[in-house]
């Protein structure tokens, strides 16, 4: 009886382990592997589609280290195929190694391919076991994938990390939307919302095109999965104030005592909340912000700290903030007709049966739609003096 | 399975001792020692024939020389001096002086030689001739009398010993430096000065049918468990075996799983880490010849534990635990891990990391795995020549192994500097854990070979494996994993984290008896009591 509990309980422990380590079934050396950073697909003019890799070279980031970067550590490939997998197979017959895709943290997709719809390379990511979900997706604007993996980097051996530290830097500035692929494919098969992903582009054509000659500040806007259009700065960060995603954010206002000078407010802290709701058989669209400032940054003369100060300063900010969200919402709504806020998925989830009605109307109602702004900023401090030195 | 052949393994070693014992009748037959003094001598002289060390000697006393003694003894056994005058002074000189020599004659003899001249603290009357014999050979003196069947053992001892030295396996920076020795006696005096009290015993036993080697068990009357006393006075008295060299013949003997990798009988060469276990109800094995004391029961929570820890301030104590078990797992696990890193799971590697890894990697000829069996199996080499190499060779050894294993292998492209430091970082562990050091090397190399062919998943598979089978383990009916599982709240206080001392007011309570447990708890509470 002792026995055959044993020997339940070893088969239990074998299942249990075969169910948690279902990662890799496969004894490869790293020596026989070549590490993909980035990935970029991209639409030939024949319509196949267009594999860039970017495979890390480890025997140059080890003579690196010792001092001779002669070479790039960093080598470009594209395969052509009519679907991404046979592109990817493709790239077997030249390439020595196999090609390893679980550190493929960037992926970049073309203009051309992105107008045509996305999801057509998201499917491969999806499938594959070892792609990772939690990769950047960033869409090239202007430009085709291949030109900014192709692209080199002073600071970084391997550009792809280059754009990827830009990302997460800008993000913490409110300068980029900063998405990742599975937060894409979830935007996707979530109804009354269209995802809006980052975009890069280069700013002066070069021979040797390098990463520093790229802007990283607007954003693509879809519908569906199909590239529409594209927000400049302003609007991006207009878009991820509703999106609840700014951290941290810097706007300069009027010098409410000091004529012609400015005053950087810092907004340290912002919460964001869009709502809809039915009154009287009517559609009330809404956004509410909350932001907390600090005076960073003051020019010119003039005791900031009083009440009244900081009243016509947080006006001024909440202002400029609604500035921006007005310039984003009436793009987006006149515009593109895509509603990249998620008004629609609101009201999928609070009003799900005035929404099965509507739901093949959304993009026109959305479009015509008014939309409540409420803006709330309130300036906390002054860092650490209160009124600026004065010079004698 | 592997049980179970265990068993029958054990069944047949049990029923060939169970026919040996009825052999022992044999043994316990006396034999009378002849009365004539001149057949004692032709006994002896045929027994020792060809033996230049023992020494034989022959007196006559009584005023006419009437009453023949011989006296028996091995030289180089028995201590010079005291032969000479505790016995042969006594009898041939003093006698005469103090005039008893008239007084003997056939019928007082033995009075007089037991009160008024053996002037030899340990003496005894003996009348087994076969006893005689094994007396002279453990070094004592031996006085037949003619005309009597009785003799005379006067313990004349001693030797040439090494003296009481720090122990080179078990050094400590405070604590007792003192170790046992290869003498029976030195060493049960150590525990006698350590523990003075009465309850201490210590029954003698003689093993090894060629070497008649004296072997002793220790315990504390009372803290002991008896089951546990009986059971190792029975498994001791089964064995039957030639001879005893070192304790370790007998561990083997007493073991509970013979075939288990993991140590079952616990050694010590230090007297106040034997002390310590007597004093929490464990028993040990004293032997003779060796510096190292068998203890039993031996748990798994004790190779963690050393006697420093109880020196020492508690946080130390505990830290310093905390680092033998992490360096316990380090070096078993560390290179099956690399190699499951390396071969399996690459995704799971930092991606910075990862490229720093595999440009170390590169181009090497060797598989992840072959490169970690090299190293393993060479560091075995080369730690079995630091251990066997005469002292000064020893240096060349370590040059050779920092400098041709270390850099060249590098240099030479045939492993990684990653797994130079895997290696060093496993090497340096398995030294922390001294009492798994013959288990640790075998489960590496079974762990690396699971781990190569199922990575992560054949690592954990035979890290159950190894669970399952030290679940199962039992020292002397103890529970191998106690007092962690079973679960045994007061055993924990000296487990992982080593609690304060006058915080510890039980025994374990797995090995001492439970009857005993609950009036030393009371007994040490109101001690603490008094204290405060």
């Amino acid at each position: 009886m002792i026995k055959i509990n044993k020997i339940l309980i070893l088969l239990l422990m074998i299942i249990f382990n075969v169910v948690i380590f279902t990662a890799c079934w496969d004894n490869k050396d790293l020596t026989e592997k070549a590490f993909v950073t980035a990935v970029g697909v991209d639409r030939t003019a024949e319509g196949k589609v267009q594999l860039t890799l970017q495979i890390v070279k480890p025997t140059v980031m080890k003579a690196g280290e010792q001092g001779i970067p002669e070479e790039e550590a960093f080598w470009v490939f594209t395969t052509v195929g009519d679907t991404i997998f046979e592109a990817a197979k493709n790239q077997m017959t030249a390439v020595n190694r196999k090609p390893f895709y679980n550190h493929a943290d960037l992926m970049v997709i073309g203009e051309e391919f992105a107008r045509d719809g996305i999801m057509d390379a998201l499917d491969f990511w999806e499938r594959n076991h070892e792609p990772r979900l939690g990769s950047d997706i960033i869409i090239a604007k202007g430009t085709t994938a291949e030109e900014i993996l192709k692209a080199k980097s002073d600071m970084e051996k391997i550009p792809s990390l280059h754009i990827k530290s830009i990302l997460k830097n800008s993000k913490e500035l409110a300068k980029v939307k900063k998405v990742t692929i599975i937060d894409v494919l979830k935007q996707l098969i979530q109804p009354g919302v269209s995802p809006a992903i980052g975009a890069i582009e280069i700013v002066e054509k070069e021979d040797l095109q390098k990463i520093e000659d790229m802007k990283i500040d607007s954003t693509a806007v879809f519908k569906g999965d199909k590239l529409v259009g594209w927000l400049n700065a302003a609007q991006t960060r207009g878009l991820l104030f509703i999106q609840n995603e700014v951290r941290n954010a810097v706007y300069n206002v009027d010098n409410p005592l000091n004529k012609n000078k400015k005053v950087a407010i810092e907004i340290l802290d912002s919460n964001g909340k869009i709502d809809a709701q039915i009154v009287e058989w009517k559609l009330i669209l809404s956004i509410k912000i909350d932001a907390v400032g600090n005076i960073a940054d003051q020019q010119g003369k003039g005791d900031l700290t009083t009440k009244e100060t900081f009243k016509k300063l947080s006006r001024d900010v909440e202002n400029a903030i609604k500035t921006d969200i007005k310039d984003v919402l009436s793009i987006a709504q006149k515009e593109y007709k895509s509603d990249i806020f998620g008004f629609g998925e609101v009201m999928y989830r609070r009003h799900f049966e005035y929404w099965k009605q509507i739901k093949d109307d959304w993009a026109d109602i959305f479009s015509n739609a008014s939309i409540e702004i409420d803006v709330n900023v309130k300036i906390r401090g002054t860092g650490i003096i209160g009124k600026p030195s004065e010079v004698r | 399975m592997f049980r179970y052949f265990t068993r029958l393994l054990n069944y047949f070693i049990l029923k060939a001792k169970n026919d040996n014992i009825r052999d022992f009748k044999h043994y316990s037959n006396i034999e009378k020692i002849p009365s004539s003094i001149k057949s004692v001598r032709d006994k002896l002289e045929e027994i020792f024939s060809d033996s230049v060390d023992f020494v034989l000697r022959e007196i006559a006393l009584g005023e006419n020389s009437e009453v023949k003694i011989l006296i028996a003894f091995i030289d180089g056994l028995t201590n010079k001096q005291t032969v000479n005058t505790n016995i042969l002074r006594a009898l041939m000189i003093e006698s005469r002086i103090s005039k008893l020599n008239r007084e003997v004659n056939r019928e007082t003899i033995i009075d007089i030689l037991k009160e008024n001249l053996l002037s030899i603290g340990d003496l005894e009357i003996i009348d087994d001739f076969k006893q005689t014999v094994e007396k002279i050979l453990s070094g004592d003196t031996v006085i037949y009398i003619d005309g009597k069947n009785v003799a005379f053992k006067a313990d004349t001892k001693g030797w040439e010993t090494r003296g009481v030295e720090e122990p080179e396996t078990e050094a400590v920076v405070r604590g007792p430096r003192e170790g046992f020795t290869e003498t029976l006696r030195t060493n049960t005096a150590l525990l006698r000065r350590k523990i003075r009290n009465p309850k201490l015993k210590f029954e003698m036993i003689k093993l090894g049918e060629q070497t008649n080697t004296d072997v002793c068990i220790c315990y504390i009357k009372g803290i002991a468990n008896p089951d546990i006393i009986e059971t190792v006075k029975r498994r001791l008295k089964r064995i039957k075996i030639d001879a005893i060299l070192e304790s370790g013949y007998i561990e083997e003997f007493i073991e509970d799983e013979p075939f288990s990798l993991f140590p079952t009988v616990g050694n010590s060469e230090k007297p106040d880490v034997v002390a310590a276990k007597l004093l929490e109800g464990r028993i040990a094995i004293l032997c003779d010849g060796t510096p190292f004391a068998l203890t039993v029961p031996y748990l798994l929570i004790e190779t963690i534990q050393a006697s420093e820890d109880y020196y020492s301030r508690p946080y130390f104590a505990s830290l310093a635990r905390f680092a033998r078990m992490l360096a316990f797992f380090a070096s078993v696990i560390l290179p099956s891990f690399y190699v499951a890193l390396i071969s399996f799971h690459a995704d799971v590697i930092p991606f910075k990391l990862l490229l720093s890894v595999s440009a170390s990697r590169e181009g090497l000829p060797t598989s992840a795995f072959t490169e970690s069996l090299l190293m393993v199996l060479s560091f075995e080499l080369l730690r079995e020549a630091g251990v066997r190499m005469p002292r000064p060779i020893g240096q060349a050894v370590s040059i050779v192994g920092a400098l041709v294993l270390g850099e060249a292998a590098v240099k030479a492209g045939l492993v990684s500097n990653l797994m130079i430091m895997v290696t060093a970082l496993t090497a340096i562990s398995s030294f922390v854990v001294p009492p798994m050091g013959g288990t640790i090397p075998i489960l590496r190399v079974v762990f690396l070979i699971a781990a190569n062919i199922l990575g992560f998943m054949g690592l954990f598979l035979s890290i159950f494996v190894v669970l399952i089978h030290l679940c199962s383990l039992r020292s002397f009916g103890v529970p191998y994993t106690s007092p962690i599982a079973p679960l045994d709240g007061m055993g924990l206080k000296d487990s992982i984290v080593r609690f304060p001392i006058w915080s510890m007011i039980t025994r374990p309570k797995d090995i001492t008896s439970n009857k005993n447990k609950k009036v030393e708890h009371r007994m040490k509470i109101s001690h603490i009591k008094k204290e405060d």
